[in-house]
């Protein structure tokens, strides 16, 4: 087994396919989104008519992604195809949703580098899934940047996986090393994040209820200097919660 | 630590590492990683190489402190 055994390689396509999904979905995430919450969006009433509006951003995304996904099962397929031809006693199926195609299990060792490889992982979500759930919940942005954020975690899965298979295939793999001090600095980041990202989960909701105080003085006051100035003032409120005030 | 003799045996034998892999039916790379002690084969992968190699399970593998008699 080396390095370029297709299931060694295996982490390796999926992080491919999750890049090429990443383009492909910007496009899907907008169509969706306009056709459910902004069907009113899809035409434009112009000097010609009425109009599609193409978003051009979003229907590129949409071809590139889908030629490239062509591509990559295209490619996929006849990589196992051949693999499997080559490797009858050792064949790695199409589609398998219950041991993946990375799961090297060859030999003890192997079983033992897998499960060293998979417990990475596990600490990884178990550590990542809490603090995108925090994002999430704190910064309300575009779907897209969740999806991002969740298809990185899939490539950064993949890769520490692909990692420690390498480094057990190169021969510089040691199971009973422990790196504390490489885990000692991991644990000093991870704390030094979790305690700003606690500090953002106070300093943002109380921060916006700062300003919003502030706005609704202001505009009180700007709405009473139009009412002592004889003019006719309406009051505004916005979804994000601030007013405003218009003087005619 | 598991110390072992499986390098000077498999020379001795004229073994190199992915023929001796293939008899015991691991990968080149376990049987490197045995021969540097930085993995303890199971019992039965033990058992498998000491045939191949012709010696005693105890003479092939001790525990690092106690002394092997060849």
């Amino acid at each position: 087994m080396s390095n370029k055994d297709f299931r060694v390689q295996v982490p390796l396509w999926n992080i491919a396919l999750w890049i090429v999904l990443m383009i492909w979905t910007y496009g899907v995430a907008h169509a969706v989104d306009m056709i459910i919450s902004d069907f009113e969006g899809v035409y434009v009433v112009s000097d010609n008519g009425l109009q599609i509006n193409w978003h051009v951003p979003g229907m590129l995304s949409i071809i590139i992604g889908t030629f490239l996904l062509l591509v990559f099962f295209a490619t996929y397929f006849l990589k196992i195809r051949r693999y499997n031809e080559k490797n009858p006693n050792n064949k790695v199926g199409t589609f398998t949703f219950i041991k993946p195609g990375e799961f090297l299990e060859d030999d003890e060792m192997l079983r033992q580098v897998t499960e060293s490889a998979t417990k990475k992982v596990y600490i990884l979500y178990s550590q990542a899934l809490p603090l995108l759930i925090f994002f999430i919940v704190i910064f309300p942005l575009e779907r897209y940047v969740y999806v991002v954020m969740i298809i990185l975690l899939l490539i950064v899965h993949n890769a520490l996986y692909y990692l420690e298979i390498r480094r057990f295939l190169s021969g510089d793999y040691n199971l009973s090393t422990k790196r504390k001090s490489r885990n000692n600095r991991l644990q000093k980041v991870f704390t030094v994040f979790l305690i700003l990202a606690f500090i953002l989960a106070i300093a943002i909701p109380i921060g916006r209820i700062i300003q919003i105080e502030i706005n609704h003085s202001e505009t009180l006051q700007e709405f009473e200097a139009c009412i002592k100035e004889g003019r006719t003032a309406t009051m505004e409120y916005e979804e994000n919660g601030f007013a405003s005030v218009e003087c005619e | 630590m598991l110390r072992n003799r499986v390098k000077e045996l498999r020379a001795r034998h004229g073994f190199s590492q992915t023929e001796l892999a293939n008899r015991v039916g691991v990968t080149r790379q376990t049987i490197g990683f045995i021969e540097k002690g930085e993995f303890s084969p199971s019992i039965t992968l033990s058992l498998r190489i000491s045939k191949e190699l012709q010696i005693k399970v105890d003479e092939l593998f001790w525990l690092e402190g106690e002394d092997f008699n060849e």
